[in-house]
């Protein structure tokens, strides 16, 4: 983590208001007060001054981050700002909640902190997604409500959805529609799911069959195409390969970057350090430190034996996988840590989703050909970039 | 391809920073922690780059450490230390990084992983063995037809598009190897060529030797004479043994000429479809 922007995956709550059967959090009743917030932001400032990193972008997640009060984020976006304008840094902001607890009484800091847009998250047909002692589909009616809610406050909302069993039955015309055409969504992504912390039936059962979700992703790719493509709908990951593989400057997700301790961190209400929000809330063994330990954040990085895991994983990857005769190592690297973690019990494997990937990979590659030669906009890609 | 003004630049070693202070220089270390300390923030106008001679080291230092500044990482031996270079991938927010590949067994991984992490690469080409031809071929390949590349593989890429542009630039100076402008001082302070074959002494005055050399191929009346790509590789490969039969090589240039042909078409072509359609 020393380029010139990092981020931060903050939970100032472990705390959430539903109960969805996959989640990875092992929850607590821990929040962060503003005074240990304060000493959170200055000691990453200190880092950010040691490593020269120019700004950074906080995603606010919890447990449930909606469970703290709008006037607690007024409160903590005023420190925040004040301490970075008076290191000459820049810290940006993003929203991520389950929207269950949203009202109105939230636009106005949504507007003010988060650029006026949230991330939320939902599944088509939503099978473990429910309120204590409540059923999928009252959550779901719940989270409908409240979406369309902060759409008509002209709030930007984003979803993210894991494809389920019921996902692959229902198949990607009908998920595609009920995002876009039911719920007016148009900018969503899909996820992988992952059984991380201690498995239950629902997290078994969330592990899809390979071919399967393969199918699935090729499906929804085509359907996303001829119906959302440069249409105004936003569906990721389709759109940043359709841009890579168009030739254009692509954010890819996390999963597929080169080495994720390059990138970000998360911390969580108590302070502790991890690579990314599920290492954080599931598996203290991979903890980096506390961040309220008496050291720098700088000295804490740089000591971690668990990040240490993590900077070696690709290398090993190279060495032992069949990473390195890959078509397409330049945009996956091997693939996600954690559901390469949680999925084998193994580190230093390459990701299980790699067939499911691959399969999306080669069909956006294919597609993005397709309309390139259509337009005549083929271009060797040694015309780019001197040394 | 480092950037080259007329002037003269060395390539020095770390602990010769203070005498060839004034002059254009690339700087190079086992330890990017001794590069740091010679060359501080302040004192980095004449540095054309810094070139880092093991992949082992910690790079955390160079991270930190004058923005901008090109830093060459240098393999000796790509089939095992290819996984290394994702070690180097955090350089690239702060630094343009070149790796710079022998021609050995396995050389096809290491530039796989490098043109997939971003960095330039350049080949260290010398004379291959004709057992090497083969990787190269597949490299040339790779760097001509992959979707992954993005950036340039050297000497494939200047050549490529000196033949695009019939603009001839020769290996001398793709490969930064004309003593006329890149100098390589020995640990001990001596001046000679970038290329240093076991067993050769470059005499007489460097800043001639590749025009003098050239001559010297043509009046004896060799390969060269009738080469088709002479203009485009300038002997290089006679060097240091005039007797190195360039047939492999050739058909490397074969495939680049080919290649630059079907990218003028294809350009053409483009122009031609966007003059039709009015854009």
């Amino acid at each position: 983590m020393i380029g010139r922007h990092f981020s931060l995956i903050l939970l100032p709550t472990n705390k959430c208001n539903v109960a969805c059967e996959y989640c990875f959090e092992n929850k607590t009743n821990d929040f962060m007060s503003h005074e240990r917030l304060s000493i959170v932001i200055e000691k990453l400032l200190d880092h950010m001054e040691r490593k020269a990193i120019a700004s950074m972008t906080i995603y606010w997640q919890g447990g449930e981050i909606m469970l703290l009060p709008p006037a607690w984020f007024e409160r903590a976006h005023e420190l925040i700002h004040q301490a970075a304008a008076a290191r000459g840094k820049r810290i940006t902001h993003s929203l991520q909640s389950n929207m269950i607890g949203y009202t109105p009484r939230w636009n106005t800091i949504i507007a003010e902190m988060f650029g006026n847009s949230v991330g939320t998250s939902m599944d088509f047909p939503n099978l473990y997604r429910k309120a204590r002692h409540g059923t999928p589909a009252q959550y779901t009616a719940l989270w409908s409500r409240n979406v369309r809610t902060a759409r008509e406050a002209g709030i930007q909302v984003g979803v993210i959805a894991i494809p389920n069993k019921g996902t692959l039955q229902v198949g990607a015309e009908r998920f595609y529609a009920y995002f876009v055409d039911e719920l007016g969504i148009t900018d969503f992504q899909i996820n992988t799911s992952f059984s991380g912390g201690e498995l239950n039936d629902a997290k078994r059962e969330s592990i899809l069959d390979l071919d399967g979700l393969s199918q699935f992703c090729v499906d929804l790719a085509k359907v996303w195409v001829a119906r959302g493509y440069e249409q105004g709908v936003t569906l990721a990951p389709f759109e940043q390969l359709m841009r890579h593989f168009t030739g254009e400057s692509a954010c890819l997700p996390c999963i597929w970057l080169q080495n994720c301790t390059d990138e970000f961190v998360s911390i969580d209400a108590r302070g502790h350090v991890a690579q990314c929000d599920c290492w954080v809330t599931s598996y203290p063994d991979y903890w980096f430190g506390n961040i309220f330990d008496d050291v720098s954040f700088t000295e804490l990085l740089q000591q971690s034996r668990a990040r240490q895991r993590f900077q070696a994983r690709p290398e090993v990857l190279m060495q032992h996988e069949s990473c390195v005769e890959c078509d397409y190592l330049s945009i996956c690297h091997g693939g996600c840590p954690v559901r390469t973690y949680a999925i084998t019990g193994d580190f230093f494997v390459k990701d299980p989703y790699c067939k499911v990937y691959k399969a999306l990979f080669s069909t956006m590659e294919e597609m993005a050909a397709r309309r390139a030669a259509v337009r005549y906009r083929r271009a060797l890609p040694v015309l780019q970039g001197h040394w | 391809m480092v950037q080259v003004s007329r002037m003269v630049v060395y390539n020095i070693p770390v602990h010769l920073v203070p005498t060839y202070r004034g002059r254009e220089v690339f700087v190079r270390s086992q330890d990017p922690e001794a590069l740091v300390q010679a060359l501080p923030d302040g004192a980095l106008d004449k540095l054309v780059g810094v070139q880092l001679l093991s992949l082992a080291a910690d790079v955390d230092t160079l991270a930190n450490w004058g923005y901008g500044v090109p830093v060459d990482l240098v393999m000796l031996s790509p089939n095992t230390e290819f996984p290394l270079l994702y070690r180097y991938a955090k350089l690239l927010d702060k630094h343009p990084v070149r790796v710079t590949i022998p021609v050995l067994p396995e050389l096809s991984k290491a530039v796989k992983v490098a043109s997939a992490l971003r960095f330039t690469v350049k080949l260290e080409m010398g004379q291959p063995e004709p057992s090497a031809i083969e990787d190269l071929r597949s490299v040339l390949d790779f760097y001509l037809h992959h979707q992954s590349v993005s950036q340039p593989v050297e000497f494939f890429h200047t050549s490529l598009m000196s033949l695009y542009n019939r603009n001839p630039v020769t290996l001398w100076d793709v490969q930064e190897e004309d003593p006329a402008y890149i100098r390589y001082v020995t640990d001990d302070g001596r001046e000679t060529m970038a290329r240093r074959p076991i067993g050769v002494r470059v005499t007489g005055d460097l800043g001639c030797f590749v025009a003098a050399f050239q001559q010297e191929l043509l009046a004896e009346q060799g390969e060269c004479c009738e080469c088709e790509f002479f203009a485009y590789c300038g002997g290089y490969f006679k060097w240091p043994r005039k007797d190195y039969s360039c047939s492999g090589v050739k058909t490397l240039f074969r495939t680049l000429q080919e290649a630059s042909a079907a990218l003028r078409h294809d350009l053409d072509a483009f122009s031609e479809a966007e003059k039709g359609t009015g854009q």
